[in-house]
């Protein structure tokens, strides 16, 4: 099978051209570095993205605590991603990266936070 | 009333403001002060909660919040000093006049970085037709909405124009169940990056319409629908080929426009292309104690570039501050054939090496770009393919920056379409 892959690794955006059966046996033109590769080989056979929402967090004068997983996570997932954080309340202080769920939807991923917040007012 | 003395004062809190008060302070500035009207630091970036910033300078790929932390975090370890909840007002000879709380502030300064950076335009900037309902926000506006306020903006979206902002907000949308139905573009060629129409769009199945336009906005008290047409070659709509859309949330990502009241106050030269100042490579404006960086000076699409340039900005500034700066003669760095505009404007020929960026006119494949003076041309580089989407940058060596005669033209030709 043949694809052409746009890749999201960095903003250069390389036009990959996958030629593949198995992921073993994948010829790839195109690419700019090792981990384009990577983002080609597993855009065939299992698209990951990085998910990134925020959450709420009570205790501070912001409303909503942004979170991300730590790696990409299954493409398939987004969406039950999105809906599983609905639940999710932290409290201030809370420190960036500071961990949520470390096997998030099972993926062996964790859910941290991505900023520090006081408790209180603004900083 | 206090009033402050400072070797140099930076204008904003961003990305921008904080790389630039930092490396001054690291190229000998004693006293760095931010002012910044919100209050907190971090700028645009607070919302931009999404990944895919700092693969450059930090080589790991960070979201917004995560990429402000940084350099806050440094800012605080270099004894910047933060006025938060301050507004700048005017720029008065060596004075920079705000306010807050507390009354009027007087910052006297050495030198000065505007980093004040963009802000979105609106309906009004673009004139589109129709009635006047709730509904319709700059693509920025609900991302604060979202992001930062954890509000819902609606249920079924269209999306105006295809910059970064607003694809990015059709997946944050779309991740929350509410249905983005089109994201239209009246070029023919997409605005932003094309990582962000694949992670954004095609990964949620948005249809993308190139080359159509809104003509008319329909609803009494919310947005009920959207008359979109296909334009021609010229930009114009074609009326008989317009379609409806229904929808109650219109967002618009239309483009930024740096802000620069503040700048205009110091009769600042400004460019009517990038609408920022014209600067030299040293990100110095014709009035040589002001410097200039990030959005407020030209529109980036990556927060690495900003910084990057924001750190020359503020070295800079510091050299000016401490009379170390000489202005040698500039010549002028213009936008040859392919080219929209080059940051720097101007260039001094002297040494160290001088970042050269640019936007092409046209999307194009296998691109040459040029760096040419009086005598011939002095730089080039092949490209896959280019866009005007993607800032370009070439960097010419001290060495031929020193040499350069009469004018510096950037151009970049296209071998295929």
């Amino acid at each position: 099978m043949k694809k052409t892959v746009t890749c999201t690794v960095c903003p250069n955006g390389c036009e990959i051209e996958v030629d593949y059966t198995t992921r073993e046996d994948a010829a790839l033109m195109g690419y700019g570095c090792k981990r384009g590769i990577a983002y080609a080989i597993d855009e065939c056979f299992e698209p990951k993205r990085t998910f990134t929402s925020s959450v709420k967090i009570t205790g501070s004068d912001r409303r909503m605590m942004p979170v991300r997983t730590t790696a990409p996570i299954p493409k398939d997932l987004l969406i039950k991603a999105a809906q599983a954080i609905n639940s999710v309340t932290l409290e201030a202080p809370v420190k960036c990266g500071q961990v949520i769920d470390d096997d998030f939807l099972g993926t062996k991923v964790k859910l941290v936070t991505t900023l520090t917040l006081e408790r209180g007012d603004a900083q | 009333m206090k009033d402050y003395d400072c070797n140099v004062v930076v204008v904003g809190a961003g990305p921008a403001g904080m790389a630039a008060a930092i490396s001054a302070k690291k190229n000998g500035a004693q006293r760095v002060i931010i002012v910044e009207r919100e209050n907190r630091t971090g700028g645009i970036l607070k919302q931009c909660i999404h990944a895919g910033f700092g693969l450059q300078y930090f080589g790991e790929e960070l979201t917004g919040p995560e990429y402000a932390e940084r350099f806050s975090n440094l800012a605080k370890e270099n004894e910047i000093e933060f006025l938060l909840d301050t507004t700048a007002l005017e720029i008065k000879d060596k004075t920079l006049v705000c306010v807050n709380t507390r009354g009027i502030i007087n910052i006297r300064f050495g030198t000065l970085v505007l980093a004040m950076g963009c802000r979105e335009r609106t309906r009004a900037n673009l004139t589109i037709p129709g009635s006047r309902p709730a509904g319709i926000y700059t693509a920025g506006t609900a991302q604060k909405l979202i992001n930062v306020y954890g509000h819902k903006i609606g249920k079924e979206v269209v999306i105006l124009g295809s910059g970064d902002i607003g694809m990015i907000m059709a997946r944050r949308l779309s991740l929350q169940g509410v249905k983005v139905k089109a994201v239209i573009e009246i070029m023919p060629y997409l605005a932003g990056l094309e990582r962000n129409k694949v992670q954004c769009l095609d990964d949620f199945n948005i249809p993308l319409m190139l080359s159509h336009t809104i003509v008319d906005i329909t609803g009494i008290d919310r947005v009920e629908k959207v008359t979109v047409a296909p334009v021609d070659e010229n930009r114009k709509p074609i009326m008989e080929k317009a379609e409806t859309i229904d929808c109650d949330t219109l967002l618009l990502s239309v483009g930024l426009i740096p802000e620069n009241e503040l700048t205009r106050t110091a009769d600042v030269a400004l460019s009517g292309i990038t609408k920022g100042a014209t600067v030299n490579q040293y990100k110095q404006t014709d009035k040589p104690y002001i410097f200039a960086c990030g959005n407020v000076l030209h529109v980036n699409d990556l927060v690495d570039h900003v910084s990057h340039e924001s750190e020359d900005a503020g070295k800079f500034a510091a050299l000016y501050a401490a009379g170390k700066l000489d202005k040698g003669a500039e010549i002028p760095v213009e936008a040859g054939e392919g080219v929209r505009y080059v940051c720097p404007q101007k260039m001094v020929c002297a040494d160290g090496n001088v970042d050269l960026y640019f936007r092409t006119l046209v999307p194009g494949r296998n691109t040459t770009l040029t760096v040419s003076d009086d005598t011939g041309v002095l730089l080039s580089k092949k490209l896959i393919r280019t866009t005007p989407g993607t800032i370009e940058k070439l960097t010419l060596s001290g060495e031929k920056a020193k040499n350069a005669s009469g004018r510096l033209v950037v151009s970049a030709e296209h071998k295929g379409a």
